[in-house]
């Protein structure tokens, strides 16, 4: 299809040139995502790719160019277009607090692109939301668009779409991030600080994204300032913040890092200390959890065509406990005992990219990427009795480690090629190689000098090879219709099994107005992994499994529509509907439950199907003083279950867990002056659903007590009740003359809503009518909590 | 470790709000619950109660006075099934100091339906939808043969007190039984429970053993009875199955199966020197249907995991319009005497 249509469009290539380059911020020299390059002469324009990289073909003649990047000032160039040139463009940052006039806005390309259901967040946005304990979070500010739900209160989960968890792909500079979140889900592994874009898709994907159901979210990493030193640091109610960057060569080599680490632990220690000191029974006490996450970036421009970039990601989170009791003597007899658990998870991913400007119409992504979660769990104690007469040393001593991970090491080429002006094609594949380590448990007990327990059990690694090859078209037919259309084809290969699959995806648009177009898109979708995990908290235990002989692929087909209407200079507005199918989908049986035993989990897990549709509004402001956006979702999501012998609530639809009905987000922000902003969301939703026997009935046979102890369940048949929930947040910013000291305030559920976080039963004895009393409990976790957090910006 | 996540999670929930709430969900009515195991040759017998509202403080399951239930065989109507009243233990032990017990009614009638037949039970009451639920085709008899028995273990230890008489004495015995199962129905799934009780001897009311046998437990590790959470060291979350007895012959489809089960029984006396006398023990082989297979496991599922991050088990049910289940079976009884006292 492609080179049909590059064949009828060949004649039209004689009066052609091309302009190529990037798009970089004047001062860092840091390049930008999404930067607009808009001829305003020919209406034809483009945006620049992840490594800000544009490719602009026009007609000869006098050209009329309009630079623009949200946040920075718009630069024009009019020249007369004669040959083909590369042209870098440098954009000022826009301190002025006027509104910016931008007639080719990020939101107007949007509306000519024929993507949908893509959002952009800045990151500088992002970090302006109030959030929980004052923790600026990437996944938390995601959950805030429509389309997208979270877990439990506070939980950094996502649902895309009626989707599941596990169902998203979650790219740090093009790599995945296997386990994303911090402390329970709480908290994500993206420190902003580090970060410098975010793009969520969560429908209608390009063919160059594949792997998961529901969503992309595509991550870039801060390169680095080329120019000079800076950055910042800051204290907060439970984690410290560093970032620092800059050139190692000027204008050639610049770095940019990141650290982040919570000190509760650190604060601990001298009350255990205290603790210790105060207990005859105990010599040496140590608790605590704390996770860290650490971020890297080189950046090497070689020359005008060449880049070279090293990213790297480390981060735990981590529980520990020690206890050494003091040697106790008694009867010539001295006996110590030592009891100490080391608990620690966490996610290690690396990147190296070579950019290559092949020619003004082909730029070529390559990178070898490695991602790594672990999961090591070590316990152990040592009991020791001596005998002082003799020395005669009686010892017991018990150690168990756990272990469990996965490991990727992937190739990967991308190509951007623009042979035509009304032709931007992408192509590409990468190879992954999967090391699964389901679960390794060593157990060692002795008694005395006898070995008692000595073994090593657990799954032996699985290996598996991914493949995947792309193409896709992104065609203009005038100024009105846009296509991007395109097919990802994937194996996977596991013990001797292949799977294979040919994706198809289309995304197109038709504009009515100059500001206002209609877009429709498909896209089949497939997963060949799954994280078994209990809940929406994220548990260090939860374990990425591959698909088996037994557990086929996941698909899905999603269709959507959707109208995008731009009121010039003041909102964009989008009105997406989708409607999503997905086979093949994992839950877990009555009564299963998984932690970190990987050895049964086929025989726990059901396969169905699910249904997901809905209607999503946007209204977004990203530009002047007052920014943010309005969100509605009205959604379904439903789940069957009805296989022979893989059956879930006898076969019926159920809602799915975190099936709403209603999620409205608001969030402004608004800025007073260089000193004072204020920013406030409120979010809405449709309670959480839940399985809750509502009627309970005698069993059989159950001779001894005939008592109505069973309950008639239907999965998910309660419906808690509706959260709501407002965080404000203000920023003071004081400058001095080196920086800027930041003061922020925020107020996290400020109006103190006892949200539900779970409902049980609850028997109470009632003393004076001597009965015994059934009520239903709600537990809320989160109540007002106001956060202060200081930082620097040097 | 599921410890230690709870510890944690609990520490979260120590500075959470809590409060009673109202229901608001959707009210839904009380059903009739028919609970019956149709056994081949013998008289058929129905508990039929009501269901209770979760929030009901009095969990009153008595089904209405005006229930009628009717009793159909192959699809022809047998008759009405009689309301008898029988007592029903309500303490967990029946042998606690003063046991209680509450009278219940059930449904019975006199038909004995053979092998093959299909028993379907109907109940109807003012106020209630009407239900019902059948065996299906009940299960034949199955051809079992007890191979072999032996006294694999035996310990006995005893406390005395502080002139040194023995004040209570302990035996334990460990078998090793191998059961021979046949197959009867090749290339179907058949469904098998197995079982075992001791022959109760009663003097003037009361149960007469010189040794009390507390406890006997038959140790389903044979693979038979599918995957043993025991067999497999699971460190993180070490839990054991609560396994019913109950298997398939997904092993042996076609042909004869030898299981091999421990048995260990637990003898208590106050009385020093005393062996325990042998008495006849019964090994239950029962051929049930699917329906009664699934309830038992998802009642057993039920009980067992109380994970506080696992879906709640439904318990299975064939009773159309309410809940319960009619379960059909066939049993055979194979005896043995025991203890044994040689290996």
């Amino acid at each position: 299809m492609v080179i049909g249509l590059a064949l009828v469009c060949l004649p039209t290539l004689a009066q052609k040139r091309t302009i190529s380059g990037y798009v970089m911020d004047a001062a860092s020299k840091e390049t930008l995502i999404g930067a607009t390059v808009f001829d305003k002469n020919s209406g034809k324009g483009c945006a620049t790719n992840s490594y800000g990289f544009y490719t602009l073909t026009l007609n000869q003649g006098e050209v009329n160019l309009q630079i623009s990047y949200v946040g920075y000032t718009q630069q024009n160039q009019t020249f007369d277009l004669k040959e083909n040139l590369n042209l870098n463009f440098a954009l000022e940052t826009n301190t002025t607090l006027d509104e910016v006039v931008v007639e080719a806005t990020r939101a107007t390309v949007s509306a000519r692109s024929p993507q949908m259901s893509v959002v952009e967040l800045p990151v500088q946005q992002i970090k302006s939301i109030p959030t929980l304990f004052g923790e600026t979070d990437v996944l938390k500010a995601l959950q805030l668009l429509p389309g997208v739900q979270n877990g439990s209160e506070g939980s950094a989960g996502m649902y895309v779409r009626g989707g599941g968890p596990d169902e998203n792909l979650l790219l740090l500079d093009g790599v995945p991030v296997y386990n994303v979140n911090h402390m329970l889900g709480f908290f994500s592994v993206f420190n902003p600080d580090a970060l410098k874009n975010v793009t969520l898709y969560k429908g209608s994907f390009p063919a160059h994204f594949g792997g998961r159901l529901s969503s992309v979210v595509d991550i870039r990493m801060k390169e680095g300032d080329m120019q000079k030193y800076h950055g910042n640091a800051s204290l907060g109610l439970i984690s410290s913040k560093f970032n620092f960057e800059g050139p190692i060569v000027k204008d050639k080599l610049s770095f940019n890092l990141s650290y982040r680490r919570t000190y509760g632990d650190l604060l601990l220690k001298p009350a255990l200390w205290i603790a210790s000191m105060r207990n005859p029974d105990i010599s040496k006490l140590s608790v605590g959890y704390y996770f860290y996450d650490f971020n890297g970036k080189l950046n090497w421009k070689i020359s005008d065509k060449d880049r070279l970039y090293l990213s790297f990601y480390t981060g735990d989170d981590a529980i520990y406990f020690g206890v050494k009791n003091k040697d106790f003597e008694a009867d010539d007899y001295q006996y110590t005992n030592r009891i100490n658990l080391n608990w620690k998870w966490g996610n290690k991913v690396a990147a190296l990219r070579w950019n290559h400007v092949m020619s003004q119409k082909l730029f070529m992504d390559a990178s070898v990427n490695y991602t790594q979660y672990r999961h090591n769990l070590g316990m152990g104690m040592i009991e020791e009795n001596i005998y002082l007469p003799t020395n005669t040393v009686a010892k017991n001593e018990f150690e168990m480690v756990y272990k469990s991970g996965i490991n990727d090491i992937t190739a990967k080429v991308d190509f951007d090629y623009t042979p035509l002006p009304n032709h931007e094609i992408r192509f590409g594949g990468n190879y992954t190689y999967h090391i699964f380590r389901p679960e390794v448990q060593s157990m060692k007990m002795e008694e005395g000098q006898q070995a008692m327990i000595d073994t090593v059990v657990g799954s032996p690694n699985v290996y598996a090879h991914e493949t995947a090859l792309y193409v896709e078209d992104n065609m203009t037919f005038g100024d009105i219709f846009r296509v991007n259309a395109g097919v990802h084809y994937s194996t996977f290969t596991v013990e001797g099994k292949t799977y294979q699959s040919v994706q198809p995806r289309l995304s197109t648009s038709v504009m009515l107005a100059s500001n206002f177009s209609l877009k429709a898109g498909y896209a089949y979708m497939t997963q060949y992994v799954h994280l078994l995990s209990n809940s929406s908290l994220s548990l260090p235990t939860d374990l990425w499994v591959p698909v088996t002989a037994k557990i086929v692929p996941m698909n899905a087909h999603q269709w959507s529509v959707g109208a995008f209407y731009e009121l010039p200079r003041l909102f964009d507005i989008s009105l997406e509907g989708y409607y999503k199918t997905m086979d093949n989908l994992l839950e877990y049986r009555d009564g299963a439950s998984f932690f970190g035993s990987a050895d049964t989990w086929e025989n726990k897990v059901c396969l169905g199907r699910g249904w997901a549709y809905g209607v999503e509004f946007l209204v977004q402001r990203s530009f002047g003083k007052t920014t943010g956006w309005v969100g509605y979702t009205w959604a379904h999501s439903k789940r069957q279950f009805d296989r022979e012998g893989m059956t879930i609530n006898n076969g019926k639809v159920f809602p799915a867990k975190y099936d709403r009905r209603h999620d409205i987000s608001i969030t402004v922000q608004h800025k007073f002056s260089d000193r004072f902003d204020l920013s406030g969301t409120w979010v809405f939703s449709s309670g959480n659903c839940g399985t809750l026997g509502t009627q309970l009935y005698e069993g059989f046979p159950n001779g001894w007590a005939a008592i109505p102890s069973i309950q008639a369940l239907e999965r998910n048949n309660f419906r808690m009740g509706n959260y709501h929930r407002l965080d404000l947040g203000t920023n003071f910013h004081i400058p001095f003359e080196h920086g800027v000291f930041n003061i922020n305030v925020s107020v996290y559920n400020v109006y103190n809503h006892n949200n539900p976080f779970l409902v049980y039963t609850e028997y109470d004895y009632d003393e004076a009518t001597q009965e015994e009393v059934k009520k239903l409990m709600q537990v809320s976790i989160f109540p007002i909590i106001p956060t202060v957090s200081f930082s620097y910006k040097f | 470790m599921k410890r230690v996540v709870l510890i944690f999670i609990s520490a979260i929930l120590l500075v959470s709000c809590e409060k009673e709430i109202e229901f608001k969900g959707e009210q839904t009515d009380p059903k009739l619950v028919i609970n019956s195991v149709v056994e081949s040759g013998q008289p058929i017998m129905a508990r039929i109660s009501k269901s209770v509202f979760f929030l009901d403080n009095k969990e009153d399951t008595e089904a209405p006075a005006d229930v009628v239930a009717t009793l159909y065989v192959n699809g022809n109507r047998i008759g009405e099934m009689t309301p008898q009243i029988d007592t029903i233990w309500e303490t967990e032990y029946y042998w606690t100091p003063e046991p209680t017990y509450r009278l219940w009614k059930i449904y019975t009638h006199p038909y004995c339906p053979s092998v093959g037949d299909e028993v379907k039970i109907t109940a109807s009451a003012n106020g209630f939808d009407d239900v019902e639920g059948s065996t299906g085709t009940i299960p034949n008899h199955t051809a079992c043969q007890i191979k072999d028995i032996r006294l694999t273990e035996s310990e006995s230890w005893g406390y005395t007190d502080e002139f040194g008489d023995t004040t209570e004495r302990y035996c334990s015995y460990t078998y090793e039984l191998t059961l021979e199962v046949t197959d009867p129905h090749p290339g179907e799934m058949d469904f098998f429970k197995l079982g075992m009780d001791k022959d109760y001897h009663f003097i003037d009311g009361y149960e007469h053993y010189n040794f009390y046998s507390y406890s006997y437990i038959l140790d389903y590790s044979d693979p038979v009875f599918g995957p043993v959470s025991s067999t497999n060291i699971d460190i993180i979350d070490y839990q054991l199955d609560d396994p019913n007895g109950t298997f398939t012959d997904q092993l042996f489809d076609g042909r004869s199966y030898t299981i091999k089960v421990p048995i260990r029984f637990f003898y208590y006396s106050t009385i020093e020197g005393l062996e325990p006398d042998p008495y006849p023990t019964a090994i239950y082989v029962e051929h049930i249907t699917k329906d009664y297979y699934k309830y038992l496991n998802t009642c057993d599922q039920g009980d067992g995991d109380a994970s506080f991050f696992s879906e709640p088990i439904q318990t299975h049910t064939n009773v159309n319009g309410g809940y319960g289940i009619v379960a059909g079976r066939s049993v055979d009884t194979l005896w043995v005497t025991l203890p044994l006292t040689e290996k």
